[in-house]
């Protein structure tokens, strides 16, 4: 029996130092900088009839204030990048338009007196729906308050006046503060 | 030997009966070893009489003198055994015969008046006969005949099981003798196991089996899959459920190969496809659910040693809520307050994203040696591979890439001596160690949630039982573990500032990668933990256990490392390199009663645990985000007090209609901050009324869920633009949903076609009344009802 016990022993203690010998290596893992993540937002403005615009950024450590004039008509186009690496910038807007389908540009505004539509040259999925990438603004008389954009991926519906309308999940959500004057 | 113990016993009652009065009465039972299912037509003998059981495998014998008598049980189906009783102090004995399964581990028959994996605690099991039913779900699902165990579910195919309030990485689960590593950490994370491949499935609702790990604060849920042997035979069963509800079903088959000269195998497969589910109103989409698994197990066996060698496979698809996927805390506030879930969708068995697959793998090699007048060595390695891929809404070229890809490679060996020699004196002595690595597939394009980490653990623990009187049975265990977690974690560098790591934790920086640091936790843990009890045995029948347990648990990589967004939730989740260990103290008793006044079956099981460190999530304030403003959930450490009750009750209102009820409650609060503890189950009640009768089974089940009225409020504001003008909203996510009530009808027509009762027909209706609901522990509550009606066919051939 003692010979068994020891044939025992000697089995457990070569199968334990199998199992912790075939471990440790020290490569490091490779660094993973997200993909389709969206850093910044920019809204490009462009008063109508001017050629030259004004972009306004919204990233998680800076955000723009807008200033418009009151009873003014302008151009917004929105623009989602990625700045994770700067020195590989990429536009998800490309992305955006690509799956136009899937996509939709909706804003919201506390500022009285502000309205918006989609403009001429924006882009049509192909449903004929305009999906808001470029949008003309007007003003009316002085006022403040924020203008918040939402990219909403895989809307339900693409018509409404309200978020709830749109269902779909919510890829951006962002505020800008606004002064009319 | 037979014979020789039947002439023994004939003698033995001859030359004592001479001057004794012969009016004893003995009654009792046979019943299977394994599952404890009673054997009808079992036949008892003893000098030249014979007595064979009823239907209940209930036997009498009368007349017996007051002397020891030999008995030989025996069964068609059944090793026979010998047993000798001295019918003047014994007048109520159950036999326990081996029925088909012979399992490796167990290859003496004992005729002990109960089966147990613990000395002192709360157990329960579920046999074949009740799984059966459950055949096309999950083990969650079938768990929840067990009062005090519930479940926590992500819709309705990711159940995972909570054994008094207690889950994920608090529970310990043995499959066939392997704990199993599937990442079990998470919430959405259901046990990668196939309900089918199982004998038997017990439960420990204690924190004190410290053979299994020193960790399992929660309790251990153990399953069986046995082989047989000792015996030559073949024999197996096919079995195949369709659903409504899903509109698919689940086939599976098992064989068993035994031989008399101790070789034994099995062979076991299941196959499950459904499509989208559907709530009484309207249909659950993207839930739909396929499952492929597959065991094999091969062994030898004599009385002095044996060998097996076992692997079993798992493959789950399962589709995820579509309306439950959403980008910001607008889109849950929708969720919440649309009557309906946001996409609805026409019925479809396709799975789209968000999903999950997952993959295990199991194999294990187990020996065993018994050593004569002394007890028995057991040693085992087992290797497990698990692999978990969750796909989310993505865009453009990542579409059909998964955002979590991880793969957990577990080695481990494990050992320990049974001393049974002496009967009265048993002790237990053993160690686990195992190896873990995990790693993240970094072409997700995400960072990894888990990070790259090697865990190392090894534990030694001591057991002993021994025998007081005759009515009382001590056990004593102490267990001693070592975890060693060497994690390689990127932090971003904003959020490495942000908590404060970089004064405390600066020399764990190993690498400088742009806006993040590779760092290197390397953390130890050691801890004791310790459990005693007693099990006192009275009367007819009646135990009384009192247990207490002092259980350590290291934090799991979730509560150390996690630094983002939980996408099902809408929560940014913090986890605190800072952790320590969770210490919990248990105190339980089961006090289980045969018979109260003759009016049923009674068992009572109050139970008080006072965890300090316990780790939980509590939010801590708002995030601004590009997607919006999300709640901040952090973990953090607190004390906890945690008490309840599990009653059960049984009546056998005649022969063939009985009566059973089982009632649990829980109370949890965090004693820290004096605030109610989140997500404890509600009080419940399952109640059971059963009618039996030679080939019929028929049950109705109601199970009653009262509202959880003891919850934190973790409600916060969130802005909206309405009608041009800002407004606070209140979002409500603490408050659970109202209680319910549901019933479920089932019979089942067992016939003989080549063997006696070898072909059942079963047909089952769940959710009787379409009743919408929403459950508590449900983490699509705030989106979609629970599944309604549910119209089931089972057919089952036993051969």
């Amino acid at each position: 029996m003692r010979t068994q016990v020891q044939k025992l022993l000697s089995t457990i203690f070569i199968v334990s130092i199998l199992a912790s010998s075939c471990s440790n290596d020290d490569d490091n893992p490779g660094v993973v900088n997200e993909e389709e993540t969206i850093t910044t937002v920019k809204l490009s403005v462009t008063e109508s009839g001017a050629t030259t615009s004004q972009v306004y950024t919204w990233t998680e450590s800076n955000q723009d204030a807008i200033t418009l004039d009151a009873n003014t008509s302008y151009n917004f186009k929105i623009q989602f990048l990625d700045e994770s690496d700067p020195d590989d910038v990429e536009d998800i807007t490309e992305e955006v338009i690509a799956e136009k389908d899937e996509h939709f540009v909706f804003y919201q505004t506390t500022v009285g007196g502000v309205t918006f539509d989609n403009a001429p040259d924006d882009t049509i999925d192909t449903d004929d729906i305009a999906i808001n990438i470029s949008t003309n603004w007007s003003t009316t008389d002085a006022a403040t308050g924020i203008i918040r954009a939402f990219l909403i991926h895989e809307p339900t519906s693409k018509s409404g006046d309200s978020r709830d309308d749109f269902g779909g999940e919510t890829d951006i959500e962002v505020d800008f503060n606004v002064t009319v004057e | 030997m037979k014979k020789f113990a039947l002439i023994t016993g004939f003698l033995l009652s001859a030359t004592l009966s001479l001057a004794q009065n012969c009016d004893k009465t003995l009654t009792g039972k046979v019943i299977d070893f394994h599952d404890g299912v009673p054997l009808k037509g079992a036949k008892i003998t003893f000098n030249d009489q014979m007595i064979i059981t009823d239907t209940n495998g209930n036997y009498t014998i009368a007349n017996l003198c007051a002397i020891s008598y030999a008995f030989t049980i025996s069964h068609e189906d059944c090793n026979s055994q010998v047993v000798t009783i001295d019918v003047s102090k014994v007048d109520n004995k159950d036999f326990y015969l081996e029925h088909h399964y012979t399992d490796l581990d167990e290859v003496d028959v004992a005729s002990s008046s109960q089966k147990r994996v613990t000395n002192s605690q709360t157990e329960e099991k579920l046999n074949r006969q009740q799984l059966d039913q459950y055949s096309s779900l999950s083990i969650g699902d079938a768990l929840k005949e067990i009062s005090g165990v519930t479940s926590l579910t992500s819709g309705n195919t990711i159940v995972k099981p909570v054994i008094q309030g207690l889950h994920s990485s608090r529970i310990v689960i043995l499959n066939k003798g392997v704990r199993q590593e599937d990442q079990e950490w998470g919430e959405e994370h259901a046990p990668n196991l196939d309900i089918n491949a199982f004998n038997e499935i017990k439960v420990i609702k204690g924190a004190g089996s410290l053979q299994y790990g020193g960790n399992a604060i929660g309790g251990v849920i153990i399953a069986e899959n046995k082989i047989t042997s000792l015996r030559d035979t073949i024999f197996g069963n096919a079995q195949i459920a369709s659903s409504t509800n899903g509109r698919g079903g689940s086939a599976n088959t098992a064989l068993n190969l035994g031989f008399e000269n101790g070789w034994g195998a099995k062979v076991q497969g299941t196959v499950k496809y459904f499509g989208d589910s559907e709530a009484p109103n309207y249909v659950l989409s993207n839930t739909g659910h396929r499952e492929q698994s597959f065991s094999t197990a091969f062994g030898y066996n004599n009385f002095l040693y044996g060998f097996e060698a076992y692997y079993s496979f798992y493959n789950a698809t399962q589709g995820i809520l579509r309306s439950s996927h959403i980008g910001n805390v607008g889109d849950l506030v929708r969720g919440i307050n649309s009557e309906q879930p946001l996409i609805i969708n026409d019925f479809t068995y396709d799975i789209d994203a968000p999903k999950q697959e997952t993959q295990h793998h199991l194999g294990k090699l187990k020996f065993y040696n018994r050593f004569k007048n002394l007890g028995r060595l057991n040693l085992q390695y087992s290797f497990q591979y698990n692999n978990r891929k969750e796909f989310d809404i993505r865009r453009g070229d990542d579409k059909d890439k998964p955002s979590l890809d991880l793969d957990l490679t577990t080695h481990s060996l494990e050992s320990n001596f049974v001393f049974d020699a002496n009967d009265t004196f048993k002790k237990n002595i053993g160690f686990q160690a195992s190896y873990q690595e995990n790693i993240p597939d970094p072409d997700t394009g995400v960072r990894r949630l888990i990070p790259d980490y090697e865990k190392s653990s090894i534990g030694v623990f001591a057991i002993t039982e021994f025998t007081i009187n005759d009515q009382i049975t001590a056990d004593v265990g102490m267990r001693y573990d070592f975890v060693n977690i060497d994690a390689k974690k990127f932090y971003l560098k904003d959020f490495w500032d942000e908590r404060a790591y970089d004064a405390e934790f600066a020399d764990l920086i190993i690498a400088d990668e742009n806006n993040q640091w590779l760092t290197n936790p390397n953390f130890d843990y050691n801890s004791i933990s310790a459990s005693g009890g007693i099990n006192y045995v009275y009367g007819n029948q009646n135990a009384l256990l009192f247990n207490i347990s002092f259980v350590n648990r290291a934090p799991n990589p979730v509560e150390l490392f996690s630094d983002g967004l939980h996408h099902s939730a809408a929560i940014i989740e913090l986890g605190d390199l800072d952790f320590d260990q969770e210490s919990a103290l248990k105190f339980s008793l089961n006090s289980d009663h045969q018979s109260v006044f003759g009016l049923g079956r009674f068992k009572v099981s109050p139970y008080i645990s006072i965890i300090d460190n316990f780790i939980l999530l509590e939010p801590t304030g708002l995030d601004f985000t590009i997607r919006g403003a999300f709640p901040v959930w952090e973990y953090k450490q607190t004390n906890v007090l945690l008490y309840g009750i599990d009653i059960d009750y049984g009546l056998d209102i005649s022969k063939t209609l009985i009566f059973d009820t089982g009632f649990s409650y829980i109370y949890g609060q965090d004693t820290t901050t004096d605030e109610a503890l989140i997500n404890m189950p509600a009080p419940n009640f399952r109640s059971q009324l059963s009618y039996q009768k030679e080939h019929w089974n028929i049950r109705l089940v109601n199970t009653s869920v009262l509202k959880q009225n003891r919850y934190p409020d973790n409600d916060f504001e969130a802005d909206f633009i309405e009608n041009n003008i800002e407004v606070a909203e209140r979002v409500n996510i603490s408050e659970p949903p109202s209680g319910y009530s549901l019933f479920d009808l089932s019979g089942a027509y067992s016939f003989g076609i080549w063997n006696p009762n070898d072909f059942t027909l079963a047909a089952s209706i769940t959710n009787l009344f379409d009743t919408s609901y929403r459950d508590y522990l449900n983490r699509q509550r705030f989106y979609a009802d629970n599944i309604g009606r549910n119209f089931t066919l089972n057919i089952n051939f036993k051969f």
